[in-house]
């Protein structure tokens, strides 16, 4: 028996120690996740407008177009969830936020949390964004190996890229906008369309708690006098006329109600934004670096017409529009 | 709790301290603790269905101690029956309830009336299909007095429970395997060295082999309208080894993880893919269910020893419930059929006892003739699996028809660099395992003499080899049935 432990060991010991290694090592792997919690940390004092929400407004974005002293702080399916919780941890990072930015889609507010096939990113940031929640219990050997908390072998292979090619998860700008949607994508929008569509369907109507969440976020930028802009951004019908016209419904008229009894807050639909053609947009729903700049630009001009309406009701008290749909 | 995740490897050192370490001088505590940890990593996967196998158990294990204390044959009788009746009974209810309402529905729609099924949200219980027959096969053996009935109720829970084979097999019978629990197991080195190999070489299967074939396979599977007939073929092959590594994998990592608790499960599977024909492929594969069902059913119907078309019946009968079992779908009972097809002839010309011993013993290159034997067999397995592989028995004839048009003969659809690789280390893996066939697993390496460094490095490829090539975790196939 002692033969067998000894010889146990003996072959553990340096599959252990490469595993530490590995686990040091792919926590120290540059990704955009750890990129903008130091931005934000470091930086935040200079940061007014913060871009939350998901892919839709991570590639669609572009910081350094729509001014404002904008980051984005969104990722790849972050739901609401996330948005809420890297809000309230960071927000004290930022004494000098005016803005939010956060995308109310029909992904967004289907988005079930813990679920899904993207469910392993909560690991991304409960590790690199040191945003803690209750998703990812303390007995989960995920809580604390980043190793073994998703596919080790995909985590095993990133960290080998990295020792031998140098070959980093950075995929955002300086601003935080994600730049790997480039134009020129030979894209079938039709195919792309019905998958996408599919795969945000939670078959479900009922989205109280990401609302509620939505609440939560407006209510901490209301305490600090932060203006919030929802914002459906632009899809191609492709992907739109899949949707569940009834939920969606539901969706865009609860946006308005919200913006309706919030002074603070704004929403700006652009779905079916005609301006939108397909030479801007990099799969049915997401936006190429192009369309992300003909946006961001869309964007600034629609915000800072919202803002100065807001600030014309401060001095003559009148009632403004709180809710823009294509842009009008 | 998979075999290949990193709860079971925290899972299994320490139940292996504990039961080494802690529990080693006192078997009936050996036994509780076997017994506990195996509700522990059953109620893992669901706990509320603890309760079924607990309440199997002690159906079995009553019926044993009465089997014993009753001479009557009609009484005798009436208590197998309670048996049968309870374990398939839950079997049948778990998995079958939905598929019969829908089948009856179906027919009464075929005679112009519609009615809506009555259809139930039943969740399928984790190795239900394995352990009632391990139970099952208690009663019958105690019923036909090749086995004494068992007092320990300890043994008896554990055997039905023992956490290697529990949830995907191989199906024990009482007649091994619960003798092992009445006699003190002694740690035995060369024996334990032996299941960690086995262990190895089934993780290095499933994770490598399994989950990377699966990946093309359910990729060609689900969109086979957009794929040639080549491509449908190979994703076919893929499929062929997706199987066979995932259960055969599964099967090792149980036989290997048995071992080094003392105790030696019957092997499960023999190098199917060398079989010279239909009858040798079922000698080899998945041999504890086949078995199971040649003792319990196909003899007792009268086997081969009868008339002709007794001896016909009964070959259906065995494939088509042998293909039931695995999953209530029609697709699984036409691979039963197409099987039976095939097996039939083989039977009548009294040619399914020829080919016995392994292809080419004692030597390294087979014949001419055996290769063609084995390619031919091989390709026949390769296409009957569709039916098992499809969703729908109209899926199944299309893809089939897709893979003999024209474009069999095209050139393959995916140009993926991975699929070459995959390839490679198939023909390794295939290597691995022909010149390695007359072992029980292809690492028991120790007759080879190698000395300590091949051998170390030998174990450090594969280990590495599943960590570069293993794919995100997929469940083992025969989880679902």
């Amino acid at each position: 028996m002692n033969k067998f432990i000894r010889r146990i060991i003996s072959y553990l010991v340096p599959i252990v120690l490469v595993f530490i290694g590995m686990e040091f090592v792919v926590r120290n792997i540059p990704n955009s996740y750890s990129y903008k919690e130091n931005i934000i940390k470091t930086k935040g004092d200079s940061i007014e407008t913060l871009i939350l929400g998901s892919s839709h407004t991570y590639y669609g974005i572009n910081p350094a177009v729509l001014g404002m002293n904008s980051f984005n702080f969104a990722n790849v399916s972050q739901s609401i969830y996330y948005d809420y919780n890297l809000l309230a941890n960071n927000i004290k990072y930022c004494p000098t936020l005016k803005n939010i930015i956060i995308p109310i889609s029909y992904f967004s507010m289907s988005k079930k949390l813990n679920s899904g096939e993207e469910n392993w990113r909560k690991y991304n940031y409960h590790h690199y964004m040191d945003c803690k929640t209750k998703i990812i219990p303390k007995y989960n050997i995920g809580y604390y190996s980043l190793l073994l908390s998703k596919s080790v072998f995909n985590e095993f292979r990133t960290g080998i890229k990295y020792l031998i090619l140098d070959k980093d998860k950075l995929a955002c700008s300086k601003y935080g906008w994600g730049t790997a949607c480039k134009e020129g994508n030979d894209c079938d929008f039709v195919k792309s369309g019905k998958l996408a569509s599919k795969r945000h369907e939670n078959n479900s109507s009922d989205f109280n708690r990401n609302i509620n969440l939505l609440n939560d976020i407006i209510n901490l930028a209301k305490e600090r006098n932060i203006n919030v802009f929802m914002i459906t951004t632009p899809t191609t019908k492709y992907y739109s006329d899949n949707l569940n016209p009834d939920k969606l419904y539901k969706i865009i008229n609860k946006c308005i109600n919200i913006s309706n009894v919030n002074d603070n807050v704004f929403y700006i639909n652009y779905l079916t934004d005609n301006r939108f053609s397909l030479k801007y947009f990099y799969d049915s729903d997401h936006l190429n670096n192009v369309g992300a700049v003909f946006f961001s630009e869309i964007l600034k001009k629609d915000v800072v017409r919202l803002l100065l309406s807001k600030k014309r009701l401060k001095i003559n008290k009148f009632s403004y529009k709180r809710s823009l749909v294509n842009g009008k | 709790m998979f075999f290949n995740s990193i709860e079971f490897a925290f899972f299994l050192p320490i139940v292996f301290i504990l039961y080494w370490f802690v529990f080693n001088n006192n078997l009936r505590h050996q036994n509780i603790l076997l017994l506990i940890s195996s509700y522990f990593f059953y109620g893992c996967w669901d706990y509320r269905f603890l309760a079924l196998i607990i309440f199997s158990s002690f159906i079995d294990f009553f019926v044993g101690i009465r089997l014993l204390n009753t001479k009557d044959k009609k009484k005798r009788k009436l208590l197998l029956l309670l048996s049968i009746v309870v374990n398939l009974g839950f079997l049948g209810f778990f998995k079958y309830f939905n598929f019969f309402a829908d089948s009856f529905a179906d027919v009464f729609t075929l005679f112009g009336n519609h009615i809506e099924p009555t259809r139930l949200n039943i969740i399928l219980p984790v190795g239900i299909s394995f352990y009632t027959f391990q139970t099952l096969s208690y009663s019958i053996d105690v019923y036909n007095k090749k086995l004494q009935p068992t007092r320990d109720i300890i043994a008896f829970f554990s055997f039905v429970s023992f956490f290697p084979q529990l949830v995907a097999g191989p199906i024990e019978r009482a007649t091994n395997l619960l003798p092992q629990f009445y006699k003190r197991r002694n740690f035995e080195y060369a024996k334990a060295v032996d299941g960690m190999r086995q262990i190895l070489w089934g993780l290095f299967k499933k994770i490598v082999i399994a989950d990377n074939c699966a990946s093309y396979a359910d990729r060609i599977f689900d969109n086979s309208f957009d794929y040639s007939g080549s491509t449908l073929l190979l994703g076919a092959i893929f499929f062929t080894f997706q199987i066979y590594c995932d259960f055969s994998g599964y099967s090792d990592i149980a036989i290997g993880t048995s071992r080094l608790f003392g105790f030696n499960l019957r092997r499960n599977f023999n190098s199917p893919y060398f079989s010279r024909d239909i009858a040798e492929f079922w000698r080899r594969w998945h041999i504890s269910l086949s078995t199971w069902f040649r003792d319990y059913l196909y003899i007792p119907l009268g086997g081969s020893k009868c008339g002709l078309l007794m001896k016909i019946r009964n070959v259906f009968i065995i494939f088509i419930v042998s293909g039931f079992w695995h999953g209530a779908n029609w697709t699984f009972i036409l691979w039963g059929l197409v099987n039976a097809c095939l097996f039939l002839p083989v039977l009548l010309l009294k040619r399914n006892r020829i080919n016995t011993n392994i292809v080419a013993e004692g030597k390294n290159i087979p014949s001419v003739y055996e290769i063609f034997q084995m390619i031919k067999t091989f390709f026949i397995t390769v296409l009957v699996w569709v039916f098992f592989r499809a969703t729908s028995v109209n899926d199944a004839f299309v893809f089939m028809n897709r893979i003999f048009s024209k474009s069999l003969f095209s050139s393959i659809d995916i140009h993926e660099i991975k699929i070459y690789i995959l390839l490679f280390i198939l023909s390794i893996f295939i290597l691995v395992e022909w010149f390695q066939r007359e072992k029980e697993h292809p690492l028991q390496i120790c007759d080879l003499e190698l000395n300590i460094f091949i051998r170390s490095g030998i174990y450090y490829t594969l280990i590495l080899s599943i960590f570069f090539l293993g794919v995100s975790s997929q469940s083992f196939i025969y989880f679902q049935f």
